[in-house]
Formats: C-alpha cells, sequence, structure tokens
C-alpha cells in the first residue's frame, strides 16, 4: 500500500493540532478535545497488541519447551492473578482501590518489586562513579569536581574554613554553569522537536510509517 | 537494638511482608550476577504489570469513554434520536458526550489489531499510526517552541532587566538589588548559555572562534553533567534505605535505638 | 490584520500571547522548505563529524564480526513522544546496516504501538536491503507498561543473551543508569541518545558514546545520508544562529535598559 493516504492523515491532523494551538475557534477547539479522549482510546486497544505479542513470545517458549521455559508460566501465572483480581473481580470503579485481591497483589507483589529495582540505584550509581571518576582529560576532570562539590555541598559532612562555604558553592554551581548548560540544551532540544515534528507533517519524514514509499 | 516481633506469615498482612520480602531480596540478588531467584522476581513483575495495565485501560479508559458512550449513543438511535445518538443537542451544537462519535477511534483501534488478526488488511492500521503521529507532532511544535525555546530565551534575558531598575519597572518584574557578584553571574551565564549552544551547531566548521565556543561550551557541559550527577546521589540513597528499612522493620522487626 | 480578517469573517480569535510562538514558527518552516529546496535543487550540505552516530557502523560490525546480536531500545515513552519518533527513525537505519551485516537485532518494546511501529520500520528495512527472509518478527517484542518491570526484563535479556551493541535512544527516566550500567556490565558497546536532561550526566558516565540532546533528533537526518532530510539540519542551525544573536544583542540591550527584547519575546510564555 502506498503511504500517501497515511501522509495526507499526518499532515491534515497535525496542521488541525498546531492551529488549536494558536486559534479559539469553537469547532476547532472541540476537535482537539476529542482527539485528547481518542488518544487514550488508541492506547487501551494497542496494549491488547501489547499483551497478544507477550503471548506469543512466551507460548512459543512453552511449546519450543526454550532455555528458561518455566519462567513464561511464572508470567501467566502472575498476569491472571491480576487479570481475575482487577478485571473480572471488579465492580465497576478505579482497579487497585476496589476488590481486596488486586490491592493485596498490588501492595505485596507490584509495589515492593518496583520500589526495590528503583532501590538498585545506589548501588549503580557507585560504580558508575568508582569507572568514571577518574580524571584522565580535562573535561572528566571538570564533570567529577563538580560532582563531589554539589555532593559535599548537599550533605556537609566536612567543616571549618573553606568547607563551611561549600553549601554556597553547590548552590553557585547549580544555579550558573548547570543552568547555563540546561538551558543551551533544552534550546537546542527544542528546535530538534520542531524540525523532527515538521518533517513528519509535510511528509519528508516518512520511516515511521514502514510500508513501501512513493 | 531492640528485636520485635518478626512478621508473622499466618495473617494476611504478614504473609504479604514475607512475599514483599522474598521478592525483595530476589531482586537483590541481581547485584551478585544472574540467578533462578532473579528470574522469578522479573518474569513475575512482567506478567502482574501487564495484568494490571489491561486492567487499568478497560475500567478505567475503554468502558467510560468509549463503551458506556457507544451504549448511550445506540440507545439514543433505537429511539430515533439521531443528533442525541451523535453527540449534539436540540440546536445542534456539540455535547460534551460524543457518544456514537466514538466510532471513529473505534475504527482506529480495531485498524490496530488488524496487524494481529489479519496481515492481509494490516496496512490499515497505518492510518492509525498516522493520525496518531500526526496529532502528537501537531500538540508538539508549539509547546516545544514556547517551553523549551521561547521560555529559556526570555529567561536568559529577564537576569539582566532585574537588575536594572527602570527595566524592572517597565517589564513588571520586582527589581533586585544588582552587586558585582550578581553581575558577573549574569555574564557568566550569559556566556555559558551562548557557548553550550554553539556546540550544537551541526552545519558549521569547528574552526576558529567557533572552536573555541565548542570548547567552552563543553566544559560548561561537563560541570553541569557533573552537577547533577551529584545532586542525584542522595535521592539514590535514600531509596535504598528505604527497602532496608522495610526488611529490617517491617520484615524482621529490628528496631535501632 | 490577518487576524483581523480572521475574526471577521470566520468568528475565529487568536489565543492571547501566541504571537512570538506563532511569529518564530512561520520563521522556522520557512527557513526548513528553503533549505529543502535547495537540497532538492543539488545542494550538498557538510554536516560536522557526530562522534556518536559515525561509532554506529562500527558498533554494528563489531556485532557482526562476534557473532552476537544488537539490542536497541526506543525509551520509556509511548509513540506520540517526538525522541521516541525520533529513535524510530534512527532505528530503520540501524536496521538497515544489520540487514546488509545479518546482525541479528532485538528491540523489547515499552509501549505497543511503538512495538508494532518497529516492527513495520525493521520489516521494512530488511525488505529494501533484500533480507526480508532473515527478517524475525519475534525479536522485536513486547515487554510491560510498567517501567521498572520493563527495566527489569531488559536487564534480563542484556545478561542472558550478552548483545555485542547496545543502543539507548529516546526518553528515559531514572531507569537510565541501570540499563546502562548493567549493559557496560557485559561488556558491550554502548550507543546513548536523549533529549531526557536529568539523565544525561547517567549516560555520559556509563556509556561508549552518547548524543547530547539536539543531537538525538540529528541523528536520523545524519544517518539517511539524504540531502532532502539532511536540510533540515540547516534549518536547525539557521534557528539557532537567530536564537543565539538575539540571546545576545538583547542581553546587552536589556544590561543597558531597554525592555523591547524582552516584550518581543511575549509576556505569556
Amino acid at each position: 500500500m502506498n503511504n500517501r493516504g497515511p501522509l495526507l492523515i499526518a499532515f491534515v491532523c497535525g496542521m488541525l493540532m498546531m492551529a488549536e494551538s494558536f486559534l479559539d475557534y469553537s469547532w476547532l477547539n472541540s476537535f482537539a478535545e476529542w482527539v485528547q479522549k481518542y488518544y487514550i482510546i488508541i492506547a487501551a486497544f494497542a496494549i491488547v497488541l501489547g499483551v497478544a505479542s507477550l503471548f506469543k513470545l512466551h507460548l512459543a517458549k512453552l511449546k519450543r519447551k526454550e532455555d528458561g521455559w518455566r519462567y513464561s508460566l511464572v508470567v501467566f501465572f502472575g498476569f491472571f492473578a491480576m487479570i481475575i483480581t482487577g478485571f473480572f473481580m471488579n465492580d465497576g470503579g478505579l482497579v487497585g482501590t476496589k476488590h481486596p485481591w488486586n490491592a493485596w497483589l498490588y501492595n505485596n507483589v507490584q509495589l515492593p518489586l518496583g520500589a526495590t529495582m528503583f532501590s538498585l540505584l545506589a548501588f549503580f550509581i557507585a560504580s558508575a562513579a568508582y569507572r568514571a571518576f577518574r580524571a584522565r582529560s580535562l573535561e572528566a576532570t571538570l564533570l567529577l569536581v563538580a560532582a563531589c562539590l554539589v555532593m559535599l555541598g548537599q550533605v556537609p559532612i566536612l567543616t571549618g574554613g573553606i568547607f563551611d562555604n561549600l553549601p554556597e558553592i553547590k548552590q553557585w554551581i547549580l544555579d550558573i554553569p548547570n543552568m547555563a548548560s540546561k538551558r543551551a540544551i533544552m534550546i537546542g532540544v527544542g528546535l530538534g522537536m520542531m524540525s523532527t515534528a515538521l518533517k513528519i507533517i509535510f511528509g519528508i519524514e516518512k520511516t515511521y510509517l514502514g510500508g513501501s514509499e512513493e | 537494638m531492640i528485636l520485635n516481633l518478626i512478621a508473622p506469615f499466618n495473617t494476611t498482612e504478614g504473609l504479604g511482608i514475607w512475599i514483599a520480602a522474598f521478592l525483595t531480596l530476589c531482586i537483590f540478588s541481581f547485584l551478585y550476577k544472574d540467578n533462578p531467584f532473579y528470574k522469578f522476581a522479573e518474569h513475575l513483575f512482567v506478567g502482574v504489570s501487564s495484568g494490571y495495565y489491561i486492567s487499568i485501560y478497560y475500567w478505567n479508559t475503554l468502558k467510560p469513554n468509549m463503551i458506556d458512550e457507544l451504549t448511550k449513543g445506540f440507545t439514543a438511535l433505537g429511539k430515533g434520536d439521531m443528533q442525541k445518538a451523535f453527540g449534539l443537542d436540540e440546536s445542534g451544537a456539540v455535547m460534551a458526550e460524543p457518544h456514537l462519535r466514538m466510532l471513529v477511534p473505534l475504527m482506529l483501534g480495531i485498524f490496530i489489531l488488524l496487524i494481529f488478526i489479519s496481515r492481509k488488511n494490516a496496512w490499515l492500521s497505518r492510518i492509525s499510526f498516522a493520525w496518531y503521529i500526526g496529532v502528537a507532532s501537531g500538540i508538539a511544535i508549539p509547546t516545544a517552541m514556547s517551553t523549551r525555546v521561547l521560555l529559556q530565551a526570555q529567561g536568559s534575558i529577564r537576569d539582566f532587566c532585574s537588575y536594572n531598575a527602570d527595566c524592572a519597572v517597565s517589564a513588571g518584574l520586582e527589581p533586585q538589588v544588582a552587586t558585582t557578584a550578581l553581575w558577573i553571574n549574569a555574564f557568566l551565564l550569559l556566556i555559558g548559555t551562548l557557548s553550550a549552544l554553539a556546540y550544537f551547531f551541526f552545519s558549521l566548521p569547528s574552526k576558529g572562534a567557533l572552536k573555541v565556543m565548542n570548547k567552552v561550551g563543553i566544559y560548561f557541559l561537563m560541570i553541569s553533567f557533573g552537577a547533577s550527577f551529584g545532586y542525584t546521589v542522595m535521592a539514590r540513597i535514600s531509596l535504598l534505605i528505604g527497602r532496608l528499612q522495610f526488611l529490617f522493620y517491617d520484615w524482621l522487626g529490628i528496631t535501632i535505638s | 490584520m490577518i487576524f483581523n480578517f480572521l475574526n471577521l469573517m470566520f468568528q475565529i480569535q487568536v489565543k492571547e500571547g501566541t504571537g512570538p510562538v506563532f511569529f518564530v514558527l512561520v520563521l522556522f518552516v520557512a527557513a526548513l522548505f528553503f533549505f529543502l529546496d535547495k537540497a532538492r535543487k543539488g545542494a550538498t550540505f557538510k554536516i560536522r563529524k557526530i562522534a556518536g552516530l559515525d561509532a554506529v557502523n562500527e558498533a554494528i560490525g563489531r556485532a557482526t564480526e562476534m557473532g552476537k546480536s544488537i539490542l536497541y531500545t526506543t525509551g520509556l515513552e509511548t509513540a506520540s513522544h517526538i525522541a521516541t519518533i525520533a529513535s524510530l527513525t534512527i532505528l530503520s537505519r540501524v536496521a538497515k546496516r544489520a540487514a546488509r551485516y545479518g546482525t541479528r537485532l532485538q528491540v523489547p518494546s515499552f509501549d505497543p504501538i511503538v512495538m508494532s511501529l518497529s516492527q513495520e520500520i525493521v520489516r521494512e528495512s530488511y525488505l529494501e536491503e533484500g533480507m526480508v527472509d532473515s527478517f524475525k518478527g519475534d525479536d522485536i517484542f513486547y515487554l510491560t507498561q510498567e517501567q521498572f518491570a520493563y527495566t527489569a526484563a531488559v536487564e534480563g535479556v542484556l545478561v542472558r543473551e550478552k548483545p555485542a551493541t547496545v543502543f539507548l535512544m529516546g526518553y528515559f527516566y531514572a531507569e537510565s543508569l541501570l540499563l546502562a550500567e548493567t549493559g557496560n556490565s557485559i561488556g558491550a558497546i554502548q550507543i546513548a541518545g536523549t533529549d531526557a536532561v536529568t539523565q544525561l550526566p547517567f549516560f555520559i558516565v556509563s556509556c561508549d558514546y552518547t548524543l547530547i540532546g539536539e543531537e538525538l533528533y540529528a541523528a536520523s537526518a545524519y544517518l539517511s545520508e539524504d540531502s532532502n532530510i539532511i536540510s533540515s539540519l540547516k534549518a536547525q542551525d539557521f534557528g539557532k544562529a537567530l536564537l543565539w544573536i538575539f540571546l545576545l544583542l538583547g542581553s546587552i540591550a536589556t544590561f543597558a535598559g531597554s525592555t523591547k527584547f524582552l516584550s518581543l519575546l511575549g509576556a505569556s510564555i
């Protein structure tokens, strides 16, 4: 299938949404409002596709008895436990708060797993720092010095003399060089985002559609 | 150190704590190396979270926004009220409730599912994707321009105005007393922004003045990355403290006094 | 004048404070089409070297020599995020090279729409290289939309499959360091790119190459070797140059007491 139709749709939708940002017109504003609603519905349909893909992957593993196939059973167990308690036992309200079994699963399985994964960052940040903070070049030295000053400025374990000024030095680093860089990066990102989005709207960039190109 | 009662596993709450503690240790075991306990926890996490999101999307999104609306729309159609069926009031004005107008996202959603259902008709999904990405692009452009470009530019210039009493009053800003240090900071901020911005010129060769600016820009960028790195260390450590508190206090009942 | 006309004829009001945004947008679009027109008339644009992008071929070659796979992740945002779209366009370039060298490409996805788009893009890339029979749809799969469940699963893929090359392109959150450090621990060559300003430091310290902010958006043009697409980089640079001059002159003028530049930027941004 050629991509002319979809490219035209992308153009029209993109232009309408851009126009809505600038113009106050009833049907345009209504269109934008519907679009926000449509968006989450498309995402809801897409999750069916995602779960189908997940099932396909793990069913194939089970069928072929691939390495680690038993863990695919764990995936299905977790999935159906949540589906039964959160989907079928739900009486139509917000998920996670209605049926006590679903809340129990969420609080004692999903939350602790997420929180523990998050806490692994403490170990990984230490290993990253150990490897990276070697002053091999001026740039690496600047990175190392800035990180140390900010860390020490946040938790002033050293006191006396110049160390009493560490919190002010930390704040200065955050307010001046850090702010300057962040502004420059944000400006560049803004221009890059605009360029990419305009290329999509005007059909200059078509790869996201796949398929044969005209 | 006080050893309180270890969490009981003959109550729902206690059993939950034991399971949460077991899963916590399974994830921590990854720090040593990949092992069956981590694999178990990882696969359970994937399964549980996928099931959770299906439930969320159905009860919080699909049912109230589409299924209920379509039901109301078809009911109105059955009663012969065409305008109400399509979410229009008596005067023909658009109502907040879309009713049968939700047939459009239903159709777009079905097009996406065709990827899995019918390879032959999967090309229809491109209509949905083009719509989805076209809308996203249209929304992103003015937002990117105003928040990421103009707002940052405004911030860069505003400091110079705040320190000048007449300018501040004219611009409606609160005048600030400018000391030499503040002026130096303002100029350093400008130099940093301009030199870091110069680093991102792709089509200009890095020669002469631009080369010097690029170098200065990289130095500012490295200081910024170091500062961001250092700033998050404490937050990350506190996350670990939180999990350790759960293990020692909630699970094992150990408190330190 | 145009806005008055719109108001009179169609009862359309212009939203307050959008003037500066509209003006700059029109200027940018004009620049985009100006350089695109030049490209179509045969002009070529020289782009400075971006280390991370020059390393893409080398990284894919490394995976091929070692007989290992490439892992590509498009980040933890949906397809409505521009960084994800940029990542998908880079994926098409990477997939073409992977198809050419016969290297396995795995793409674990956070979002199901991104997964579908990735599958279409990679399939198309393999088709263009005449290697559609080598395309494995199962290598592009959805995991979950839970941040740390996805991270745990990708870490599992990294330590078990041990890809030689890892691409981390898109928008990331706190899990960026987890993914980058795990990739580092298996000895993979890692090329990361994100516009998430808060995560850049972690990629800088853990990855071999990092595309900083705008470089992620420049990457697809850089790798495309298509002058029509590269012309957009020229437009970006034009916008940047104008802004650079505006900031310099504006700061100096404001320092001298003028409010003109601030008022040009508008009050309600």
